[in-house]
């Protein structure tokens, strides 16, 4: 018992999270400013210390602004496994993560989903991720999956006025070329 | 390497024999195509390859032919009829100097005294093999059995024999069924045993003995497990070999029905073949996936491929090889000699080249499944007819649009897409090659809709990537096209803390090109922020542009001097320096506060996502501008001053 104090008494010492703060504010403030390294840490000893599902949506999310899709995956799962109501940053998380790791089908399905259910999402820890970055990532999911009609929908969501004929091959090359665009300034 | 092994096992290695009996491995067989099987253990293995003295050690793949032998009875040849053979014959029944070598169990194909070290596999009236009694009229040329190391490769399962009888059953001889290619010579390679079983090293001997005994095809009714390359290497640099001397290799795509290919099947220098039944479907046991080329018939339910061949027994009873009958077997084992006699019937008829043979097999292919080229049915089922009767070819090669998207939060999570305006062999791009300075990655890509694939790829250094699409048409014409693309892993909106190792950090965004360069040179070997440290030689850092700056230890910027436009720092002093944004941004109710560690001059202008100008004012000498009565949503703020301009997205709440 004494060692597994010790060693949480480490981790806390080394990730420079103050023991008697509020790891989860702080991770979010060190989110927000950019010290990933610094918000993982404080969302990894909550998670230790409390299991509390908010931790583990930080710790996806430092996970995945530092590049981590496996580990950030693996934590926005857990979540919506536990609670896909309640913490649907979890499940924006998820799409992006989904999409990165090749899991095309599911990533695509989940962000129509949570597209239907949150159409104006913004992610209030990193204003640059809103529903329309959800919507991009569904949109190459689903042209990775040759699903080219859907890829269009996702695409007027963040560009109403486009149009394509997903059906023939010079309207998927439109969609290809579109998504292309769109990823230069989205 | 290519996997982690138990010691003791056999592997192949590629070398010369001179120089592998030289080393400490027990050499089991040596080819003179420069590859051995010996015995050894992994560790040392990997020694040997480390020091030079090998160029490669695989472990040895086993295969097995891929049939399912079933109880005999007769019916006609449905398989003929859906190929239009009628027509066909009247084009040609093959000519004798086309060869095809059938690497399998071997054939029923000589009258024969059973060898005493075969008598335990096999058994005969007499103790003699026979030759089919339908293969009378066959060309059989000299050929080998790699499984008993003679000159004798006769069958011992009955696989092999089936499958010559595909190619070059006698026909119109008043008995039995018929064979596509019956005029064509057939050089029988045992690879297979009487289980139908068999090694790579035995493949890859089998198939270059048919390269030198001028084989235009070889059928290979064989391969590993679905999807795994292991062991089969060496049986690719035959087969590369084979591809090099314009001689076909086909292989059968598998049995387990899976979206994956067998190996050899898999290599794309290969003519992979998978099965359809009666009604021109997929057959359920057929492999397929990428790099799948064509479907033969290869029967399922009632409807099966019937042949003449010896019920093959490999659970303890003997095969009776005197004993010969027609069956009816089914398989991608059964189609793949249906395309192995195509290819040698256009051959026969001159057209020799392997890729207008390939051109003209896809190009006037039956196309099933969706339109075009797919992975359940490859280009479709040849039309032989139309493939030998036609004219066309194309000489233009293929023109590929490669498109690329980044994940929004996984910044360097690349999805490259290919289009293409003509279908390509093997149905998809040979290889999509990613290059950054002298590092190259290649990926294969996989087809998502006709003429259009998709590959992926992730980075973690920054820098120009050159994006590379190689591939050739059905014809054989043969295209590259490359995109570049500065990719730069560290999001423009984050603060970096200058690390330990940083002496040279390159901080960018591939969206607006040269806005956000900086370059951080040490003329030592770095220097250490964290750790108290004198810095005995003043660290010059040189930043391009002016909307980054640098904060020192005590958070305040540090100064610098300009060079045509460039600051220029030097740093004389440990602490912990940040590199960041002059200007931070700070959201507030319907706005957003701008903040810079510098005065700001010039015109800030702020844009909706769709190019609309919002607001613009002029800025004298401020540090702190505040925008607000904005409604919610995603803006560009644009900041010109003389010599720079700031473009950066912002979110308003």
């Amino acid at each position: 018992m004494v060692r597994k104090y010790i060693i949480i008494l480490s981790i806390i010492l080394i990730s420079g999270c103050s023991l008697f703060q509020d790891n989860i504010a702080e991770g979010w403030k060190a989110f927000e400013n950019g010290d990933y390294e610094k918000a993982r840490d404080c969302f990894s000893k909550e998670t230790i210390l409390n299991a509390n599902l908010e931790a583990y949506v930080g710790l996806g999310w430092s996970n995945a602004k530092l590049g981590n899709k496996e580990s950030a995956l693996s934590s926005f799962e857990y979540v919506i496994l536990e609670d896909s109501i309640n913490y649907i940053d979890a499940i924006s998380g998820a799409v992006f993560a989904g999409s990165a790791m090749c899991m095309d089908s599911t990533s695509a399905i989940r962000g129509t989903y949570f597209l239907s259910k949150y159409p104006n999402y913004v992610f209030e820890h990193d204003t640059t991720v809103t529903f329309k970055q959800v919507a991009f990532t569904s949109a190459c999911s689903y042209v990775n999956i040759g699903d080219f009609s859907s890829a269009l929908l996702m695409i007027k969501i963040i560009e109403p006025g486009f149009n394509a004929i997903p059906g023939n091959e010079q309207g998927k090359l439109d969609i290809l070329l579109k998504i292309e665009e769109i990823s230069q300034w989205i | 390497m290519y996997f982690n092994a138990l010691n003791g096992q056999k592997y192949i290695i590629g070398g010369k024999y001179e120089d592998i009996k030289r080393l400490d491995v027990k050499i089991l067989k040596s080819s003179r195509y420069n590859f051995s099987l010996v015995e050894s253990d992994y560790d040392n293995l990997k020694k040997l390859l480390k020091e030079g003295n090998i160029q490669y050690f695989e472990p040895v793949a086993k295969a097995k032919a891929f049939f399912i032998p079933n109880d005999f009875y007769y019916s006609h040849q449905w398989n003929f009829n859906m190929l239009g053979m009628e027509d066909v014959w009247d084009l040609t029944m093959g000519v004798d100097n086309v060869k095809v070598s059938i690497l399998d169990t071997g054939v029923g194909f000589e009258y024969y005294q059973i060898p005493s070290y075969e008598q335990s596999e096999v058994t005969s009236g007499d103790g003699h093999y026979h030759k089919a009694d339908d293969l009378n009229s066959a060309t059989f040329l000299s050929g080998y059995d790699y499984i008993h190391n003679d000159l004798h490769p006769n069958d011992q399962n009955g696989h092999g024999t089936h499958i010559a009888g595909t190619i070059a059953q006698s026909t119109n001889n008043g008995i039995g069924v018929a064979g596509m290619a019956p005029n064509v010579s057939i050089i029988p390679v045992q690879v297979l045993d009487y289980k139908g079983e068999g090694d790579s090293y035995s493949i890859a001997e089998g198939i270059y003995y048919a390269c030198d005994q001028g084989a235009n095809v070889i059928s290979m009714s064989l391969g590993g497990a679905p999807g795994d390359s292991n062991g089969w290497h060496t049986v690719h640099n035959a087969i590369v070999y084979a591809y090099s001397l314009n001689i076909a290799v086909v292989v059968a795509s598998g049995n387990d029905g899976i979206g994956n290919l067998s190996y050899p099947s898999a290599f794309k220098e290969a003519f992979s073949c998978g099965a359809v039944s009666f009604n021109q479907q997929k057959t359920s046991y057929s492999q397929y996936g990428s790099g799948l080329d064509f479907v033969m018939p290869g029967g399922e339910g009632s409807n099966k491929i019937l042949q003449e061949t010896f019920r093959g027994y490999y659970d303890g009873h003997y095969s009776r090889v005197d004993s010969f009958a027609y069956y009816y077997y089914y398989g991608t084992s059964m189609a793949t000699p249906h395309l192995a006699a195509a290819i040698a019937l256009l051959k026969s008829y001159g057209i020799t080249n392997l890729d207008e043979i390939y051109g003209r097999l896809a190009y006037y292919a039956i196309d099933k499944g969706e339109n075009g080229y797919d992975t359940l049915y490859g280009f479709g089922i040849p039309n032989i007819f139309n493939a030998l009767n036609s004219t066309y070819s194309d000489n233009t090669p293929p023109v590929f649009n490669i498109y690329l998207a980044e994940n929004p939060v996984f910044n360097g999570n690349i999805n490259v897409w290919t289009a293409t305006n003509e279908e390509l062999q093997n149905g998809m791009p040979d290889s999509v090659k990613v290059k950054r300075g002298s590092e190259i990655q290649k990926y294969t890509p996989t087809i998502i809709s006709h003429n259009i694939y998709k590959s992926s790829f992730s980075f973690n250094t920054d820098g120009e990537y050159e994006i590379s699409v190689y591939g050739k048409d059905i014809w054989g014409n043969y295209s590259t096209s490359t995109k570049l693309l500065n990719l730069f892993y560290i999001p423009i909106k984050t603060e970096k803390n200058i690390r330990m190792d940083a002496y040279k950090f390159l901080f960018s965004k591939n969206t607006f090109p040269n806005e956000c360069i900086i370059q951080l040179y040490c003329n030592k070997d770095g220097f250490d922020i964290e750790m108290p440290k004198t810095i005995n030689t003043p660290v010059r850092l040189n930043i391009k542009l002016n909307n980054i700056c640098l904060i020192g230890p005590n958070d305040q910027p540090v100064s610098y001097s300009l060079d045509k436009g460039v600051k220029l720092y030097n740093i004389e002093h440990n602490g912990y320096y940040r590199v960041v944004w002059n200007i931070k941004t700070y959201n507030i109710d319907k706005g957003i506060i701008l903040e810079s560690y510098e005065p700001l001059n010039g015109i800030l202008s702020i844009y909706s996502l769709d190019g609309r100008l919002v607001e613009s004012s002029k800025l004298i000498n401020r540090k702190r501008v505040c925008i607000n009565s904005i409604s919610r949503g995603i803006y560009f703020i644009k900041l010109k001053t003389k010599g720079m301009q700031l473009k950066r997205k912002v979110s308003i709440w």
